[in-house]
């Protein structure tokens, strides 16, 4: 969905602002403000939220979507989208539960992460190899790997009792702090760095901004493009292992809809589907916006369906503000 | 918007007349030990149902009671006696593997509506039978499955083929059609929703197939047979425990999506046992769809918003255990008021859920049992039968046996006979290590 | 578009159809089908094929017209459930105020039905124009704006009706639903004649050709004065309006209204317009060719249930034709280009 012409134009006012350094884009802040909002509202309607506790309950909650949305935020920024998250991330763990037997945490592991690694090397391909637009492409790949799960699993669950080391990644701390959420502020860390402080992060906002100019300027945008899909297939993996780990629970029907989930955190944080917009940071902002809308809901006996509603139209304050400037969206 | 009743059907007469017949069964035999457990507890099922009807004194419980417009579900909803008379003990049941999940399964009603092995009807035919479901990766709906596929391959001139419509209604009616069109022999299938499913289930009867639905019922009045679950006695029996060991508290509740028969019928159930006993209180209500994480996420939620939970209500196996993972997470298993643990009622007997009620974690479960495939399969050949003119049909409800509720110690509640978990045979699901 | 299309010529129809892969790949599913079972040219097997063509058919259609100018509706299955729902609803409000009651035994529709089904349609026109307000005007893009309609309308149908379903019944349905005109059902007659109307439209007027202007360069066809912000408006409110038109089609046949129907199904529609050969980018793409790809689709899934297919590998080989489909016809392009 990147048309060259149509990033020139919106390149002159909209996000670009910056502020210093720290490259704040001002959707960055405005995120920023809501949670800080969502936060104070949530201590007077309740004074346990803001709570260590309740706060490692709401960090907890949103460990698996946020790991896939720093993928996802990687894809979109270069200009693509990954539909097949879900997909990876139940076909990955599917596969690794074949290995529940052998006893070995660190095997079951690997091939988890190793498969995800593959299938998000192989939507690469399909989109920057083949052709393919990313769209067709992820959502053909969750189709198939959604049916793979179900094939190879013959439709059962698996339940990790007996390895305590996979339980761990759900269930252990360290330093009392829970493994999901170390390894969340890890991914965060890591994903940051990458995007912000390296040559390929660089790479990446300029692939995703402008294609041409990019490959005119030398860089290998299929490379880059390559690189994060397969970054977001690791990521969905990784996530499925937290999620799947936390509830000892493996199991071919898992994370429906998550692609959805997911992509909502995306373009909440400010990335944009035409590319070369979208910060980890805000990613990380965005979901714990959810979060902490859905925990607070709940608190309130507030049914899922109205929680859909608020959640769409957060999601749709959010975004307007900073989209006047643009002379054309798609 | 409630359903009211369908006071002008025929199902409406003649259900009143099963719940007259069933109070005075009843009423004889609540101290009866020796009844067979289908009898006490439809006996008890009408007792609360009439007591509800009559005044729910508990404010919070009436109150949610009417808001999801119960009333009109439980009314519609038949309880009565087993076909031919059956009389079902625990222990009854063939033992076999699944065809698709390979595991050892021991099916309770596999002596109910009998059928012996071999070639059935016309033997020198075969016969087409489509089995449409929802679900193959879903534990209790493979074990549903499995029973059916069984049943199938006990007679080699039955053909049998087995679709799973991955909870699209268009589509499950998409493939009834189709098997209209191709003029099956037989169809029976599990809805997800009554709706949708009413349409095309009398498109099949119209073009003079029988069929016969599992479990949840469609919308369809032509519907050959339907063979029904136990849906009232389990929310019964859930009721009947927590009355039992103890007198009030805060109640969550995990429950089914909005609108579905299971959800409407235990829910409905419980609330009527607990509707006149004034120490409970609805503090949480939450529909997780049968979906494990939700469960875990709206318990972990609602232990962070009270810190007073005396029981955690769970329509099914899946929220039972998104809920315990919850409060182990929260290290709030004993933290009612007064330290006490907090009791968690569950349905669908899972070998999951049975290792947590053996261990104390999960409080009773009232099994739920998936294995009823078989019935349906034989009830739809029956059909097939009496429309060739060889047997008689098999009645248009069938009811399958009340089934006792699961609970760490045997005990007796009412009447009715607990089992314990080592004496549960018939828990379906892979074993949870 | 082909070379005299471009050059605002009616190219020959008849042998461009005659070429089409997706006419043989059409005609080989009837042989293959046609060979291996004795019901696929029943009259009653080819009747079921076409009915379950037209609801995901229309909303293909809906969102060809949207893919045209280069922006996409995610919420076209939210909106067709949407709008039978809230048309129940409010027809039974309507008829509160005129002193009837139109909501029997709780949950029966028992009022007008030519009634219900104009505020279905004017339902899904409204949230077309929402849609499209908010992306030519507020400037939201496509896949967040129509996303957030998904959520909400998702979350709002289960709200409106408390989880029942409506029923719909009576002669108007059922003859909606259920009757056939020379082998040919109601719904898929609907939907044929909705791509007609389309069709004529997007290729014999002014109105028309402007929707791939605006898909093939947006910002020339804003140069020269042509007030683009209205097609995309109209563009969404088409969309809502053949996603209303699906509502009514599908839930005619299934005589109710359920809040999880659909599900999903929007995904199936990108992916048959994209089999049909409509570009994500805008600007390319033609409604008799999104029909076409929704007539095989319907066929393909037809053919799997007479074998008796299981649903896994039934959706595992999807997958793999779209990969396969799409693949060959963007290395194709990318030769092409060279």
């Amino acid at each position: 969905m990147s048309v060259a012409n149509e990033n020139l134009v919106s390149r002159s006012g909209g996000l670009g602002k910056t502020a210093g350094i720290w490259h704040l884009h001002s959707n960055t802040i405005n995120l920023l403000a809501l949670l800080l909002l969502l936060l104070i509202v949530g201590r007077i309607l309740s004074p346990t939220f803001l709570t260590a506790e309740n706060l490692k309950i709401v960090l907890l909650a949103i460990v698996g979507t946020s790991i896939i949305a720093f993928g996802m935020t990687m894809v979109v920024i270069s200009g693509e989208i990954d539909l097949s998250v879900a997909g990876i991330a139940v076909l990955s763990s599917i596969a690794g539960a074949m290995f529940l037997d052998t006893g070995s945490a660190f095997l079951v592991i690997s091939v988890t992460l190793a498969v995800g690694v593959v299938l998000g090397f192989l939507n690469g391909i399909l989109v920057v190899g083949i052709g393919i637009p990313s769209l067709i492409a992820t959502l053909a790949m969750l189709g198939v790997a959604r049916a793979l799960a179900n094939i190879t699993s013959s439709g059962k669950a698996f339940y990790p009792d007996d390895v305590a080391g996979y339980l761990w990644f759900g269930r252990g701390d360290i330093f009392n702090i829970p493994v999901p959420i170390v390894i969340l502020i890890v991914a965060a860390l890591l994903s940051i760095i990458l995007t912000k402080f390296t040559v390929f992060g660089r790479k990446l906002y300029a692939t995703g901004g402008n294609v041409a100019a990019a490959r005119l300027s030398g860089i290998r945008t299929w490379r880059v493009k390559i690189t994060v899909f397969t970054i977001c297939g690791l990521a969905a993996a990784m996530g499925g292992i937290l999620e799947s780990a936390r509830l000892s629970y493996i199991n071919p029907a898992a994370f429906p809809g998550m692609e959805l989930r997911v992509l909502a955190v995306t373009v909440l944080g400010g990335a944009a589907l035409i590319g070369g917009r979208g910060t980890i940071i805000g990613t990380v902002l965005a979901s714990m916006i959810i979060g902490v809308i859905n925990s607070l809901l709940n608190q309130m006996g507030i049914s899922i369906y109205v929680q859909q509603v608020v959640t769409a139209f957060i999601i749709l304050a959010v975004v307007l503000p900073g989209l006047k400037n643009r002379l054309v969206a798609k | 918007m409630t359903l009211s009743k369908h006071a002008a059907s025929l199902r409406g007469i003649s259900r009143i007349a099963l719940i007259a017949g069933v109070l005075i069964t009843g009423a004889t035999t609540a101290h009866a030990a020796d009844e067979p457990v289908h009898t006490v507890l439809n006996g008890l099922i009408g007792n609360y149902a009439q007591a509800a009807r009559d005044s729910m004194t508990n404010e919070s419980v009436k109150e949610l009671f009417d808001k999801d417009g119960f009333r009109d579900y439980l009314d519609a909803y038949p309880v009565g006696e087993l076909a031919g008379g059956f009389v079902w003990e625990p222990g009854m049941g063939a033992t076999f593997t699944g065809p698709y999940s390979d595991l050892e399964i021991k099916a309770p009603f596999t002596d109910y509506l009998p059928l012996k092995e071999g070639p059935v009807l016309n033997p020198d035919k075969t016969y087409r039978i489509g089995f449409v479901f929802h679900g193959f990766n879903h534990p209790w709906l493979i074990s549903l499955a499995d029973t059916a596929a069984w049943e199938a391959a006990r007679h080699p001139n039955i053909d049998i083929e087995v679709i799973d419509a991955e909870f699209d209604d268009n589509r499950m009616g998409q493939v009834i059609d189709n098997w209209v069109a191709q003029q099956y022999d037989g169809i029976v299938l599990w809805p997800a929703r009554e709706a949708p499913m009413g349409p095309p289930v009398d498109r099949a009867i119209d073009a003079g197939i029988p069929v016969v639905s599992l479990d949840r019922r469609t919308s369809s009045q032509k519907i050959s047979s339907e063979v029904l679950g136990n849906f009232y006695a389990n929310g019964l029996q859930q009721g009947l425990y927590l009355k039992e060991i103890s007198d009030g508290g805060n109640v969550i509740f995990n429950r089914k999506d909005l609108g579905s028969t299971a959800d409407s019928i235990r829910t409905g159930a419980f609330l009527e046992v607990i509707g006149s006993e004034p120490g409970y209180e609805v503090t949480g209500n939450y529909h997780t769809k049968s979906q494990r994480t939700l469960a875990f996420q709206a318990t972990a939620d609602a232990l962070q918003a009270y810190d007073d939970i005396s029981v955690v209500y769970n329509t099914g196996g899946e929220e039972a255990m998104g809920s315990l993972d919850a409060i182990r997470e929260a290290n709030r298993l004993n933290s009612a008021p007064g330290g006490g643990k907090i009791i968690i009622l569950a349905n669908d007997d899972s070998k999951e859920v049975l290792k947590e009620v053996a261990s104390g974690n999960v409080d009773m479960v009232a099994p739920y049992t998936p294995l009823i495939g078989d019935v349906g399969i034989r009830a739809v050949i029956q059909h097939i039968g009496a429309k060739e003119g060889l047997n008689e049909a098999p009645p248009k409800l069938i009811m399958t046996p009340n089934l006792p509720m699961i609970t760490a110690k045997p005990m007796t509640i009412e009447g009715v006979k607990t089992v314990t978990p080592d004496n549960w045979l018939y828990a379906y699901g892979p074993a949870a290590k | 578009m082909t070379q005299m299309e471009l050059m605002g010529q009616k190219p020959r129809r008849i042998p461009a159809l005659l070429k089409d892969p997706l006419v043989w790949l059409i005609v080989a599913v009837i042989v293959v089908g046609a060979l291996t079972s004795p019901y696929f040219l029943t009259p009653l097997n080819l009747a079921n094929t076409m009915r379950n063509t037209a609801a995901i058919g229309l909303l293909s259609l809906g969102m060809t017209s949207v893919l045209l100018t280069g922006r996409i509706d995610l919420s076209v299955a939210a909106t067709m459930v949407f709008s039978v729902i809230l048309g129940v609803v409010v027809t039974v409000e309507i008829g509160a105020l005129l002193g009837e009651r139109w909501l029997v035994r709780g949950n029966q529709f028992a009022g007008p039905p030519l009634l219900v089904i104009a505020v279905t349609l004017a339902t899904g026109i409204i949230v077309g124009i929402l849609n499209g307000i908010g992306v030519a005007y507020l400037k939201v893009a496509s896949f967040i704006m129509t996303l957030v309609t998904l959520t909400a309308l998702r979350g709002w149908n289960y709200i409106l009706t408390n989880g029942h379903p409506y029923y719909l019944r009576g002669p108007t349905f059922d003859w909606i639903g259920d009757s056939v005109y020379f082998g040919f059902p109601t719904g898929f007659l609907i939907f044929i004649l909705v791509l007609v109307v389309l069709l004529v439209f997007l290729k014999g007027t002014v109105m028309g050709s402007r929707f791939y202007a605006i898909g093939g360069n947006e910002v020339a066809t804003v140069y020269t004065g042509i007030k683009t912000n209205r097609y995309v408006v109209l563009a969404f409110a088409i969309s809502g309006a053949c996603s209303a038109l699906a509502g009514v089609v599908l839930t005619s046949r299934l005589k109710s209204v359920d809040a999880p129907l659909g599900s999903g199904y929007e995904l199936t529609a990108i992916a048959i317009a994209v089999i049909g050969g409509v570009s994500l980018a805008g600007g390319i793409g033609s409604p008799v060719r999104t029909v076409l790809a929704a007539i095989l689709f319907a066929s393909v899934l037809n053919l799997f249930g007479i074998w008796g297919v299981s649903t896994w590998y039934q959706n595992l080989t999807i997958g793999l034709a779209l990969i396969l489909a799409v693949g060959i016809s963007s290395v194709r392009r990318r030769i092409l280009e060279r």
